[in-house]
């Protein structure tokens, strides 16, 4: 596995060697229109009223695959050698792996002492005087 | 002697753009673009913290954000996005003009980055007087009775004060790595002017090109995650 | 013609009488050459110099804690309850010793004064791959610094170097310029480690693959990913809590509706992979001191190569044993508990390797392996104490206590402070073209082992009969092994003066040294002690791995006599 990587590497790397890998013009203004196009799909998830979870979900998803776009083709990693795919997707690893980890504890609070849960029995916030209406 | 020897020993090609301690014109552009993603890998990980502290804030104040981000202008927001979408999409043919040679493509390309990266800062400009004169202001700062007293609805549960702090902290930052992306910029209109790229040499304008593209990522998931929470 | 090396050359040449290039310290002259150069090995040399600086500092500032506790409450004045410093003065001075030690010292020190001398000599290069970014890197490095120290003047934080919070964003004292001084500082580490990674990809000599490495540059490598990944974590945490004192976000202070155990959870994300970017370096020397110094392959190459790597990964996954205590939940503390004892594993393997690497060998017992020889028995304890702390239960126990203090010293200190001192002597002759006195330095090794023994062992039976960390005085039944302690550190200090010495000496009129003293086998060693400027005469190829030893004769016997 690790062998097949480093060939693709590799290969990436003598592609850059040759003559720089220029996209045609139509590649970047179409994927420009595509990311208009889902901009305009996330206002109108908003504005229609999806209720969360759902909401939050498509927001994410969304963003995502925008952000996919942006990578692949403007930023050219989709063309470029291999190796920088590999250090952006480690970065990403590390960011989910904050996110979850820490996520985890804030949320399996109060398993053995639950005055220390964020939340009571029904999934309200017990922190009542910030959740108090002014 | 010797390191003049082996320099010429190499079939002559030594512009002067190639920096004395790279043997090719190959080694110095991968190592200057394999250098800018390590530094941007370093970028996502620097934003992950605002991001764990948004996700953390929404998970214990839900209905804060729920409530406060009806205060928001999402189309102002909007607005932004399209002006950062727009710049990244100047800034990828800037680049594809230093690869086919073009110094007008090149320059005029990243003028029209500077002027999409400034307008965005005017919106956020305006965006933020509005909120400093309706005092939804971050943290101690947030003052509840000037909102009201401007008929904005500010009686918000929970803690309105972290929702503004979060978000004053979040675009903040994005704004800051905006304002220091159009200064490179800058510098990136005078050395085009002078001459320095080429379609052999342009890394510093990609690299700066990749820087950003990832400014643009961040506000891609700023938007939804800030204006649009549902 | 390329005509400015053409000239430096040239005068460079002139500069020195019979044609021979001179070396990287004589070949340009005056302040400013060294002020504005982009030479690799003279950013080292002032690296060092500020490490070392800053390592008297910190060291300075141990010493008057440990001065505290030599006497428990009562002393100059029974009434007063307080013996030499006051309690608010003593936090400033423990916070500053950390601080000064963890971001000025430990983290820098090998890789930011040796990694910078030796990565492109061991790759065959003339230069890392971006030597201006080296240069801002050291300035940004002497700016915080001056910021950090400058929080003393500013009133002296004394919340611990770990800053928690709520403590930290409400207290009175200087953390806002302390957190600026270090948040600066980890840019310095940041861009080091951006520009090692770059220079170990694409800067290697013909010849020169992956294998091929020595283990310091595998070592080097696993460090800078760390540096790139985690330190921005580390900066965005401290920019949250000055924001936090400043305009009161509320994300970490439980009264504005925040959690403090988040300001931890952001904190140890970066500092417990920041213990790796410590010892990793350490790891990489020891390696090389050992193998050189048994004239044998090292046993285990790719064992010790992969475990770097692997230490730095796992190392990301374990930040929440720094939290049993802290109110985290029971089910994190249990995985995280669990992940600790993963991270043992690489570390092990890479001791094994040594001892089995200097097992058969062809021992030259110098001081830099004595130095060697001490790291193996003070990280081995250090190493295994850290187990006790990552088992959850007994942590119960010991979180807080004088144990913890003892664990991160013998690791830290024991092990890569041992392992820094150790390098420099290593590699003395190549950076400076002088040996070091040798009787001096096995002199100062001793020192420093007694001393580092009585200091920090007496602190793990403190921690186990219940002695708290970071308190200005003490039940009088722990004076005892306090003064066991304090009269320790005064040895180990004594070692290292000694050590700063006979530096001197050797600098001033030390025996001059041949290019390859310990006839090693990387490719530093290949060219002049000192280098010139640009590294090597003529472009290595390297044809052989860097533990090239030929096949010991066990046949020879000692008996009999010669």
């Amino acid at each position: 596995m690790f062998e097949k990587f480093k060939n693709k590497v590799l290969q990436s790397q003598a592609a850059e060697h040759g003559e720089a890998h220029v996209l045609p013009l139509k590649t970047y203004f179409a994927v420009f229109g595509s990311l208009l196009v889902l901009t305009v799909l996330t206002v109108l998830v908003s504005v229609i009223g999806l209720p969360a979870p759902a909401s939050i979900i498509v927001a994410m998803v969304v963003a995502i695959i925008k952000a996919t776009l942006v990578v692949l083709w403007f930023m050219h990693l989709k063309f470029d050698d291999r190796f920088y795919s590999l250090i952006f997707v480690i970065s990403i690893f590390f960011l989910v792996l904050f996110f979850v980890f820490t996520s985890m504890d804030v949320l399996s609070r109060g398993q053995v002492n639950p005055e220390e849960s964020f939340f009571s029995q029904d999934g309200t916030l017990l922190r009542e005087e910030f959740t108090k209406k002014k | 002697m010797s390191q003049q020897s082996s320099h010429a020993a190499t079939a002559g090609h030594h512009p002067k753009y190639l920096a004395h301690h790279f043997e090719s014109m190959d080694q110095q552009n991968s190592s200057g673009k394999l250098g800018m993603w390590l530094f941007l890998a370093q970028e996502v990980l620097f934003f992950s913290g605002l991001f764990m502290a948004y996700i953390l804030a929404r998970i214990f104040y839900p209905e804060t954000f729920l409530a406060a981000h009806e205060l928001l202008d999402w189309k102002l927001g909007a607005l932004n996005t399209v002006f950062l979408l727009t710049s990244s999409l100047t800034m990828a043919l800037a680049v594809r003009g230093a690869q086919v040679n073009s110094q007008k493509q090149m320059y005029w390309n990243i003028v029209a980055t500077l002027v999409l990266g400034a307008a965005f800062l005017v919106v956020k400009y305006f965006e933020y007087s509005h909120k400093l004169h309706d005092g939804l202001l971050p943290g101690h700062f947030f003052d509840a009775a000037k909102a009201m007293h401007n008929g904005v609805p500010a009686n918000i549960p929970g803690a309105p004060a972290i929702f503004f702090a979060i978000y004053f902290v979040m675009t903040g930052t994005h704004g800051l790595h905006v304002l220091i992306g159009m200064g490179l910029m800058l510098w990136l209109l005078v050395r085009i002017k002078r001459g320095d790229f080429n379609s052999e040499n342009h890394v510093y304008l990609e690299n700066v090109g990749l820087y950003w593209h990832i400014v643009d990522l961040i506000w891609i998931f700023l938007f939804p995650l800030l204006y649009l929470v549902r | 013609m390329e005509s400015n090396r053409n000239s430096q050359l040239q005068s460079a040449q002139a500069a020195t009488s019979g044609g021979a290039e001179p070396s990287y310290l004589t070949a340009k002259r005056g302040i400013w050459s060294w002020l504005a150069t982009v030479d690799h090995k003279r950013i080292g040399l002032m690296y060092l110099v500020g490490v070392l600086g800053f390592f008297a500092v910190g060291g300075i500032l141990a010493l008057l804690v440990r001065t505290q506790l030599l006497g428990p409450t009562t002393g100059f004045s029974a009434a007063k309850q307080e013996w030499l410093f006051s309690g608010d003065t003593y936090n400033k001075l423990f916070t500053l010793h950390g601080a000064v030690m963890v971001f000025l010292v430990i983290i820098p020190s090998i890789p930011a004064s040796l990694g910078n001398f030796f990565l492109p000599l061991m790759l065959g290069a003339k230069d890392v791959a971006f030597p201006k970014l080296n240069l801002m890197s050291f300035y940004i490095y002497i700016f915080g610094g001056a910021l950090l120290l400058f929080s003393i003047y500013d009133g002296a934080v004394d919340t611990g170097w770990t800053f928690y919070t709520p403590y930290s964003s409400s207290s009175s004292s200087s953390v806002v310029s302390a957190v600026l001084g270090v948040f600066i500082l980890g840019f310095s580490s940041i861009l080091t480690g951006i520009n090692f990674i770059v220079t170990i990809h694409k800067m290697r000599a013909p010849g020169q693959t992956w294998i091929r490495l020595p283990l310091f540059v595998w070592a080097q490598y696993a460090t800078s990913v760390i540096q790139v990944l985690a330190t921005p974590v580390l900066a965005i945490t401290l920019m949250l809590l000055a924001i936090e004192r400043t305009i009161g976000v509320g994300i970490f202070d439980p009264k504005l509706g925040g959690d403090p155990v988040l300001f931890q959870h952001f904190f140890w994300f970066y500092s417990h992979p920041a213990v790796y970017i410590m010892i990793l370096p350490a790891f990489g020397v020891i390696s090389e001191i050992i193998t050189v110094n048994s004239r044998k392959e090292i046993f285990g190459y790719k064992a010790i190569a992969l475990s770097s790597v692997a230490i730095a990964v796992i190392g990301f996954l374990v930040w929440g044993h720094h939290m049993f205590t802290s109110g985290q939940s029971e089910l994190a503390s249990a995985v995280f508990s669990f992940l600790t004892f993963a991270v043992a594993v690489p570390t092990a393997i890479k001791v094994f390797s040594w001892v089995a690497t200097m097992y058969g060998g062809s021992l030259r017992m110098n001081s830099a392996m004595w130095y060697a020889q001490a790291f193996l028995f003070l990280f081995t304890i250090g190493g295994l104490t850290g187990l006790f702390l990552g088992t959850l239960s007994v942590d119960i126990h010991l979180h807080d206590t004088y144990f913890v203090v003892a664990h991160f010293h013998y690791v830290m200190m024991g092990g890569t402070m041992t392992a820094f001192v150790g390098a420099l002597h290593h590699w003395w002759p190549k950076m400076t073209g002088r040996m070091l006195n040798e009787f001096w330095g096995k002199v100062s090794c001793f020192f420093v082992f007694v001393g580092f023994n009585l200091t920090f062992f007496s602190q793990f039976l403190l921690g186990t009969k219940g002695m708290p960390r970071r308190y200005a005085n003490y039940l009088p039944e722990f004076q005892n092994l306090h003064q066991l302690s304090t009269y320790g550190s005064y040895i180990l200090g004594l070692g290292f003066f000694i050590t700063l010495l006979y530096m001197i000496q050797s600098l001033i009129n030390g025996k001059k040294a041949p290019a390859n003293p310990w006839e090693a086998k990387s490719l530093e060693w290949e060219t002049d002690s000192p280098p010139i400027e640009h590294n090597f005469h003529t472009q290595p190829i390297v044809t052989h791995g860097p533990y090239d030893f030929p096949e010991i004769d066990h046949s020879m016997s000692t008996r009999g006599g010669h």
